[in-house]
């Protein structure tokens, strides 16, 4: 953040905030900016994270002060005002939350007087400062939830009777899978919860299908969060210092066995859950990965599988997937770029962890987010598979390499459950990945000019029929 | 043209009296038009919607050899990078404008971000598009420009953009050939006389079906559409008369045009349908010398497309269209020649150059019009109250008609223009009440809007503004 980037993908504050707010069921988003802001992240963000829409309260039926000239000289918050005692009567959800973009924020806008008025007449609403030049989409989650967490009160669903707090033995909080940002989100929320399931755990997601409505009211019982990102960091020691619950941090998503095995043992110790019973549930699915990988086998070493690939996105979706494709599929990390903006000691500590595990490989971590300077990087590199976001097809189609788009931006796919995390979710990456390998194979040629593709395929050529 | 001296053009609230919310019949709204000031009406309740920002983005993405530095915090960029993955614009930097940079300023920013464009690029132009924060902290752009532009001998031009100056984001395009006619143009001591008429369009302009009719009706023509150049705008000054595709759009350069070069600027309304297109078609031939030919061609095309249009009729449906007002008068004319009821037009705004065509449309059957820059809130409103059979508009703003039961048929994926345009619409329109079943089984899902508020006027919320 702060310099000159070409191609930015990070987007702001304001957006992120925005994304995260709609992708908690009966929560609605109040902008309190432009009337672009919002425009900005539906086509912008949504839009570019595998064709997400409008959904419930998405698109252009966010509610948004859209502030003029006018409110930019004499202020805002009347205008702010109005609009919140009206969208109470229109827009049907179960709490409110203003955002507030760069332009009230200079302004100075009391946004806090406004939301109180609006609780006073004993509507659950609360205002999180947004400012987009405050940071990036990821720093928007971050202040989207901690804001949302150190207001609860106004925002939980109440009877008149304040009970304690039970601790709920088996429930983890899964934070860090940013909605949107992370273009595979609801499925890796998923997949993540299925393989949870397995050992007897129970999973608040929080976002999406997946969260039912009893998930916001149960956040604070869970005995453990575990993080998936940097950015859930501040969440994490939020609710460690606040509510007294424990965390466990990955730089990254678990994909397949192997890796969702290590998220597992850590769980059920910190759950303290029977071992026998993880170690059965990961024995099981070891099993399951083993009879998949046995069959795509012979397409792996036909078509060639064992390649020198980069990958490119943000950390949480990039450092799982490089792990899977690395052990046990075999293939070869030559570069890793990581596009989040990360404090120096999470960079040192993700490159620290890679080489620990990986002692051998050669593999480069860079931290970029310049879509130019990526594509250069790419480019000089000797790689024979891509995986990154739409960005970087480019640079896979001068290479003339199979690419797999998987990060943000994601334009040319339709993405509503796939994922890549947990157990199942490595099947998918395969999948992808197979079809990637196989879609190029006709476009590769060996030294000697064959074509690898099937001869039997009979595209782009004219079918011979015989005696002619 | 005096403005052109002017920082920025006159907001078309100010120019032309543009409304952005309105409730009524096409009879009254065309009267408030033709009145000296039109009365500004604004919301109570507000819905997210495009700016003037995102529209010259839009804009600046299809200038070609161009590179558009977007002076801004990160997510005025956001739509940007959706137009460069979707659309193909071109290249562009973003200053990602921090806190202290909104409190201290950015110009060095700035500067070091036209060094980096004109190393990486080589371009032929470069923009800088202000934002929000830009235009509050009040960065001397000015200045960056003019001296980087006597550095690498390339115009670096501002486009003072500032997203909320004008609630029409059409401003955007006004403020980005502004930009053009003042820093690119003006300095030009006039082109050599070309025996063409200027094509111009804007940054969704499709152009395959009109320049096959101009191609077929023997138009020569000076292109100043889709991937726009800056030779190409340069040839415009000496050209024998401009047509728009969308006039609405690129009304600024067509005045600019007349007023400063003496290109005559063909009035002419968007071609769109049988009779739009032959209208146009027709207009332009006359400046370009080709009638006798148009003719001809445009016998033939009606020929061929009458037989097609015979399979796909609307007899008797009714229909809302919900587009910008050049596109949705054109298509509501088209809907006619198919059969259809036009029962109510949805514009993003209007202003007193719609004053004719609202004229025209009352005295026809004087439909209802809205005037509704997306805000579904109110479209759901109106949609249940009116209940049209079938709902013609843009994606975005179709899945919401959709969701209100309605069945619904978006443009985005055609090219609406010209003859092929009549080919491609007649068919949409006929599939999307063919089969239903999606609207049907949408409406199932309730709504994210309430009961009450459906139950109010639709234009509950729209109130007079107070000077």
């Amino acid at each position: 953040m702060g310099t000159t980037t070409a191609g930015n993908r990070n987007s702001c504050l304001l957006h992120g905030a925005v994304q995260t707010i709609k992708s908690i069921e009966g929560a609605v988003p109040i902008i309190h900016s432009t009337s672009g802001c919002g425009v900005q992240q539906y086509a912008g963000v949504s839009s570019l994270s595998g064709n997400g829409g409008s959904g419930y309260t998405g698109g252009l039926g966010i509610p948004s002060t859209n502030f003029l000239e006018r409110q930019v000289v004499f202020g805002g918050s009347s205008r702010l005002r109005e609009q919140l005692k009206n969208t109470v009567k229109i827009k049907d959800g179960d709490f409110y939350v203003v955002l507030t973009g760069c332009t009230p924020e200079l302004v100075g806008d009391d946004v806090p007087a406004m939301t109180k008025e609006l609780q006073e007449q004993q509507y659950k609403a609360i205002h999180i400062s947004t400012p987009g030049f405050k940071g990036s989409v990821h720093n928007g989650y971050t202040a989207a939830l901690t804001g949302l967490l150190r207001q609860f009160d106004k925002i939980a669903r109440t009877d008149g009777e304040q009970r304690p707090i039970r601790k709920n033995d088996r429930l983890v909080n899964l934070l860090g899978i940013i909605p949107e940002q992370d273009v595979f989100w609801r499925g890796n929320l998923k997949g993540l919860k299925d393989s949870l399931k397995g050992i007897g755990a129970d999973a608040n997601v929080l976002f999406g299908p997946e969260a039912d409505v009893q998930e916001w009211t149960t956040i604070f019982n869970a005995a453990l969060n575990v993080s998936f990102s940097a950015h859930s960091l501040d969440v994490c020691e939020w609710l460690e210092s606040n509510a007294g619950i424990p965390y466990v941090h990955f730089d990254g998503y678990p994909v397949g066995a192997q890796q969702t095995g290590e998220l597992l043992r850590c769980v059920g110790k910190q759950l303290d859950l029977e071992q026998e019973k993880v170690e059965a549930w990961i024995a099981r699915k070891e099993n399951s990965e083993r009879y998949y990988i046995l069959q795509f086998l012979d397409a792996y070493y036909k078509y060639g599988f064992q390649k020198r690939f980069a990958l490119v996105g943000d950390s949480a979706a990039v450092l799982g997937p490089a792990r899977f494709l690395t052990d046990p599929l075999g293939l070869l990390p030559s570069l890793i770029v990581v596009t989040d903006d990360l404090p120096q000691q999470v960079r040192d500590s993700i490159v620290r962890q890679w080489k620990e595990w990986q002692p051998d490989s050669d593999a480069g971590i860079v931290f970029e987010s310049d879509a130019k300077i990526i594509e250069e990087l790419l480019i000089a590199e000797e790689i024979e598979l891509l995986l990154g976001s739409s960005i970087e097809r480019r640079a896979a189609e001068l290479k003339g390499i199979p690419f797999i788009p998987v990060s943000f931006p994601l334009a040319e796919r339709i993405v509503l459950t796939k994922g890549y995390a947990g157990f199942d979710g490595a099947f998918t990456l395969l999948e992808d990945v197979g079809d990637a390998i196989l879609g190029n194979a006709g476009s590769d040629r060996d030294g000697q000019g064959t074509n690898l593709k099937p001869a039997f395929s009979g595209v782009g050529g004219e079918i011979q029929f015989q005696g002619k | 043209m005096n403005e052109i001296r002017q920082r920025l053009p006159r907001t078309r609230e100010k120019r032309r009296g543009a409304l952005t919310a309105y409730y009524g019949d096409c009879a009254a709204l065309a009267d408030e038009l033709e009145q000296e000031e039109p009365r500004q009406r604004i919301r109570t309740y507000s819905e997210t919607d495009a700016d003037e920002v995102t529209f010259a983005i839009r804009l600046l993405g299809r200038i070609r050899g161009s590179v558009t530095i977007i002076h801004s915090p990160p997510g005025c960029g956001a739509i940007k990078l959706e137009d460069e993955l979707k659309a193909g614009g071109s290249p562009w930097l973003i200053t990602n404008i921090e806190e202290n940079d909104s409190i201290l300023g950015a110009d060095d920013k700035l500067r070091e971000a036209v060094d980096l464009a004109y190393r990486t690029w080589r371009p032929e132009i470069i923009f800088i598009l202000t934002t929000p924060v830009v235009a509050i902290n009040n960065d001397d752009i000015l200045s960056a420009a003019t001296e980087k532009e006597d550095l690498y001998n390339i115009p670096v031009v501002p486009v003072f953009a500032a997203g909320f100056r004008s609630r029409t984001a059409v401003y955007g395009y006004d403020l980005v050939f502004h930009a053009l006619a003042k820093y690119v143009l003006k300095g030009d001591p006039g082109a050599s006389p070309i025996p063409a008429v200027n094509l111009i369009g804007a940054a969704e302009t499709r152009t395959g079906n009109i320049i096959k009719d101009l191609n077929g009706a023997g138009v020569s023509y000076n292109n100043v559409l889709g991937s726009i150049s800056i030779s190409a705008l340069q040839q415009s000054l000496g050209a024998s008369a401009s047509i728009a595709i969308d006039q609405d759009d690129a009304r600024f350069l067509l005045e600019w045009l007349e007023a400063a070069h003496g290109v005559v600027h063909l009035e002419e309304t968007a071609p769109i349908g049988l009779a739009g297109t032959e209208r146009w078609l027709l207009a332009a031939a006359g400046a370009g010398g080709s009638t006798g030919q148009a003719r001809a061609y445009i016998e033939e095309e009606k020929a061929a497309a009458a037989q097609a249009l015979e399979r796909q009729r609307l007899d008797g449906v009714s229909v809302i269209v919900d587009l910008p007002p050049e596109q949705a008068f054109g298509i509501a004319e088209f809907v006619e020649e198919l059969g259809g009821v036009v029962v109510a037009l949805s514009l993003t705004h209007a202003d007193i150059s719609h004053g004719p065509r609202l004229r025209e449309w009352a005295s026809r059957s004087n439909p209802q019009v809205y005037i509704q820059p997306g805000q579904p809130f109110e479209k759901t409103n109106a949609l249940g109250k009116l209940k049209p059979a079938l709902y013609i508009g843009k994606g975005e703003a179709a899945v919401w008609a959709a969701r209100a039961g309605i069945a619904a048929a978006a443009v985005d994926s055609v090219d609406l223009y010209g003859f092929g345009g009549v080919q491609e619409l007649a068919p949409l329109f006929a599939k999307a009440l063919r089969n239903s079943a999606l609207s049907r089984y949408l409406s199932a899902g309730g709504s994210s809007y309430r009961a009450g508020w459906l139950s109010k006027s639709a234009n509950w919320h729209i109130k007079q503004e107070v000077k």
